[in-house]
């Protein structure tokens, strides 16, 4: 990630990104889509319906013998576009990044293509962290949302679906009383 | 004026070498599919380097991308052949 430049003294703690789960449940439709020609096949192939206007139907498409001889050109061409989509989900899921690092958040948001937001805060400005992790598979399996409010009218800060939202909210905090202790005794000298 | 009616012959550039060949459809359709999945092709990648070119994900994902989508234009072509 080549947006930002690290300021003397600072160094990256952690990167975080969606949970894998998070990821897979975007996944599910696109996959149901791509197999969703094949099971419409299936059911007409099968026999389980005698309605009259199912077998007019039926007849119809297996008369249409130029597109049954060219199914895989026209099933190819509806999976590569399938796979376009999942490739895109994949590829916003790794540009889409939060990075903690020793005075700020950095917060990587890849909407599309040609899409891409980032902005930053300091963590000196974070008055509150709030965890929220709800619903069985969240709860199962560790992942849920972080919300970071800060002073003034900055953008409060909401990251969706990451992975130990708990453990990410307690680095911030740590981070942030390290940086309350190592700016006390400047101010005090002042 | 008995003469016997004769249909109109049809036209040279109806009957002669213009004349439509409905497979070609199907090879139109493929290269406008293939035109259309390499622009795309070229987009992500240039996404992938252009913001990940650190990461050590960047070249296994996009070798993944181009061993499934040839995959899948192999499966294509043979639909191609029929």
């Amino acid at each position: 990630m080549e947006e930002f430049d690290l300021e003397p003294g600072e160094e990256i703690i952690t990167s975080v990104r969606q949970h894998l789960l998070v990821l897979f449940f975007k996944l599910i439709p696109l996959l149901l889509l791509a197999f969703a020609p094949l099971l419409l096949l299936g059911i007409f192939s099968l026999n389980i319906f005698s309605g009259a206007e199912f077998q007019t139907t039926r007849t119809a498409i297996s008369n249409f013998q130029i597109l049954s001889d060219s199914f895989p050109l026209f099933y190819g061409a509806y999976l590569i576009f399938i796979w376009m989509a999942i490739f895109t989900v994949l590829t916003r899921y790794h540009l889409t990044v939060w990075i903690i690092t020793s005075t700020r958040i950095v917060d990587i948001q890849q909407s599309g293509f040609f899409t891409r937001k980032v902005s930053s805060f300091l963590l000196l400005r974070v008055q509150d962290v709030t965890t929220d992790v709800s619903g069985i598979f969240a709860t199962f399996f560790g992942y849920g949302d972080l919300h970071v409010e800060t002073a003034g009218r900055d953008e409060n800060f909401n990251m969706h679906g990451i992975k130990d939202p708990v453990g990410v909210r307690d680095i911030i905090m740590r981070e942030i009383a390290l940086l309350h202790q190592t700016s006390a005794p400047a101010r005090d000298a002042l | 004026m008995n003469e016997p009616l004769n249909p109109f012959p049809t036209p040279t550039w109806l009957s002669g070498s213009a004349s439509f060949d409905p497979s070609s459809l199907f090879t139109i359709f493929f290269t406008v599919v293939f035109i259309v999945w390499t622009i795309y092709t070229l987009i992500s990648i240039y996404h992938w380097f252009r913001y990940s070119g650190k990461s050590w994900l960047t070249v296994p994902a996009i070798s993944f991308h181009l061993f499934v989508s040839a995959s899948i234009i192999l499966y294509m072509l043979t639909g191609l052949q029929n």
